[in-house]
């Protein structure tokens, strides 16, 4: 079925049709939330709050934009309140050790560690800085989409995406100068396990 | 180039938006600085292990969604929705309708009429009428008629409305509402004393009331009061009685999509709420015990935020506010001839100016005098020399 006739089926109240229309986006969504919320667990529940956001508010969506783009909207505007709420009360929670698929077990373990060191400098950044990073560094957007996303001009995208890529550097340089001899170690553990073996 | 502008140019040309001039400028840089050629590549490094950081969506997340879909599904079914009907369905209901609405006039009749019989004042009607004409639209077409309005108004006069049970039983139109008079009076403190014996006696209360005097010894008053929300148009009727009416605006905010809507997502989140407190119980260790502590705290905090704005709707919903302000007969200043009123200005300016200049001239009377006398002596002295 084509997604037009799909959100509109989902509109008019179609079980199925809503259900099928959130299944279509619920990689975007997840993509994004996780980066946002290092931790599988929060990323998991602001995720799912955000599909059920989502299907609350189909009906006001006034086909001003693409459907996807309007995902982008709810789903940035979500994780902002939410990582605002959490910085009030706590700490992001920093991400957990990471599995990274293929390769061998050296390889396996430095590929996690650098994982584990972006998501750690990611989650030190403001919420706006990571909506806005995030929606161009991974969802690849231009800057007229994400700043239909943000509700913000363009020349503010691009000044404010200035910042936090520099925000994201400095972070990312503290992180890999505190967790090189954390990395050295992790790759110590994984080889001496490797030759138990 | 210095280094920090190559700096501030890094996102701009990671994007490709650099002109070719600054682009040549960027290059040049770069290669005679290793420094920030360095910094350029730890910049690069971040952001491509940002963009090739890859996520799993994980099984749970696909399945948990889909659960509480359906667990929302099955409360939006008991919320009013739009939905089409077969014509002749159409064609019956209205039937239903127009017999309803008519016996609801004649059932609501004797309250309208005796309240029309204390209404007596001058310009209630308009009042009423403009009212309901702004009305109409607030509620958005569910009520379709002045009888409607004039009978869902009178209701509350006639029995108390009923509570709402949490947006699953059918719901009263919740509607918030505001005026704002201007009055006229000659005797300002008596007017503001029967706006508060009015506000007493419809079972409202006084915000604020303050009475003051401007420079050309004028009375203002200025009330705020809060009447039932029933009571409102009766209320806005008798204001007459303060004064004349110079202007009038009335406001109404349907807000029951809002209140139905917000008491779905509560029972929602009391639902949860249970889940958790079972699962508390089942909890083996600390750690499960502070995990279901966590979501639980989460939960309440969304409970006790979705109660308050109800409560708030209730209470802006319960009582009306009404701004009024009270001036004093004839403190319309009296018009001025424009023409005039610059010249006079002008003549006023000039004057001053002239009296800086006199000013100006006495200050310099003794320094022209030394002057003179210094300019005497010197000449003096000079025709001494000569001869």
């Amino acid at each position: 079925m084509e997604e037009r006739q799909l959100i509109q089926q989902a509109q008019a109240g179609n079980r199925a049709a809503v259900e099928e229309l959130l299944g279509r986006y619920e990689e975007q969504v997840y993509r994004l939330v996780a980066r946002f919320f290092p931790s599988p667990a929060d990323a998991g529940d602001v995720a799912q709050d955000v599909m059920i956001r989502i299907f609350h508010r189909l009906t006001a969506f006034n086909w001003r934009s693409a459907f996807s783009t309007w995902v982008y909207r709810v789903t940035v505007n979500a994780c902002i309140d939410e990582g605002r709420r959490r910085r009030k009360r706590e700490q992001p929670g920093l991400p957990e050790h990471i599995e990274a698929p293929g390769d061998g077990p050296e390889e396996q373990a430095v590929r996690g560690e650098t994982r584990r060191q972006v998501r750690e400098a990611v989650a030190r950044l403001s919420p706006e800085h990571r909506a806005i990073l995030l929606l161009r560094e991974v969802e690849d957007l231009d800057y007229g989409e994400i700043a239909i996303i943000l509700g913000v001009a363009a020349g503010t995208v691009k000044s404010r995406l200035c910042r936090a890529r520099e925000a994201f550097r400095r972070q990312y340089e503290q992180v890999v100068e505190r967790g090189e001899g954390h990395a050295v170690r992790t790759n110590r553990t994984s080889l001496l396990s490797v030759a138990r073996r | 180039m210095r280094c920090a502008q190559t700096a501030r140019l890094f996102s701009v040309w990671r994007d490709g938006n650099l002109s070719p001039r600054q682009n040549e400028q960027f290059a040049r840089h770069l290669e005679e600085c290793p420094g920030c050629a360095e910094k350029l590549a730890g910049y690069n490094l971040g952001m491509d292990s940002l963009r090739e950081d890859r996520v799993d969506i994980p099984e749970s997340f696909r399945k948990g969604w889909r659960n509480r879909l359906a667990g929302e599904a099955a409360t939006e079914r008991t919320r009013p929705r739009a939905f089409t009907l077969p014509a002749w369905a159409a064609a019956a209901a209205c039937v239903v309708l127009v017999a309803a609405v008519s016996l609801g006039s004649g059932l609501f009749g004797g309250v309208r009429g005796s309240l029309s019989q204390v209404e007596k004042a001058p310009g209630f009607e308009s009042v009423q009428e403009k009212a309901l004409s702004r009305m109409s639209p607030a509620v958005g077409g569910v009520v379709n008629s002045k009888s409607d309005v004039a009978a869902s108004e009178v209701a509350p006069l006639a029995a108390p409305a009923p509570s709402v049970d949490m947006g699953v039983a059918a719901v009263e139109r919740k509607v918030m509402r505001s005026a704002s008079l201007s009055i006229e009076s000659a005797n300002v403190e008596q007017s503001c004393g029967i706006i508060e014996r009015l506000t007493g006696q419809s079972g409202g209360f006084v915000r604020s009331s303050s009475v003051s005097r401007d420079e050309g010894n004028r009375l203002t008053g200025q009330v705020e009061i809060a009447v039932p929300a029933g009571r409102f148009d009766e209320v806005l009727g008798r204001l007459g009685q303060a004064g004349k009416i110079l202007q009038k605006s009335i406001t109404g905010q349907d807000v029951t999509e809002e209140y139905v809507d917000l008491g779905a997502r509560l029972k929602n989140w009391r639902a949860q709420e249970s889940q958790l407190n079972l699962i508390m119980t089942r909890a083996r260790n600390v750690e499960e015990t502070l995990a279901v502590q966590n979501e639980l705290a989460r939960v309440r905090e969304e409970i006790e935020r979705l109660t308050g704005r109800m409560q708030y709707l209730d209470r802006k919903t319960e009582f009306a506010d009404i701004s009024i302000t009270v001036t004093q007969k004839g403190s319309a200043q009296k018009p001025v001839w424009p023409a005039l009123e610059a010249l006079r200005e002008i003549g006023g300016r000039f004057l001053d100016s002239l009296l800086s200049l006199v000013s100006v001239a006495v200050m310099l009377i003794p320094w022209g005098a030394a002057g003179y006398g210094v300019f005497l002596l010197i000449r003096r002295w000079y025709r001494n020399r000569q001869a």
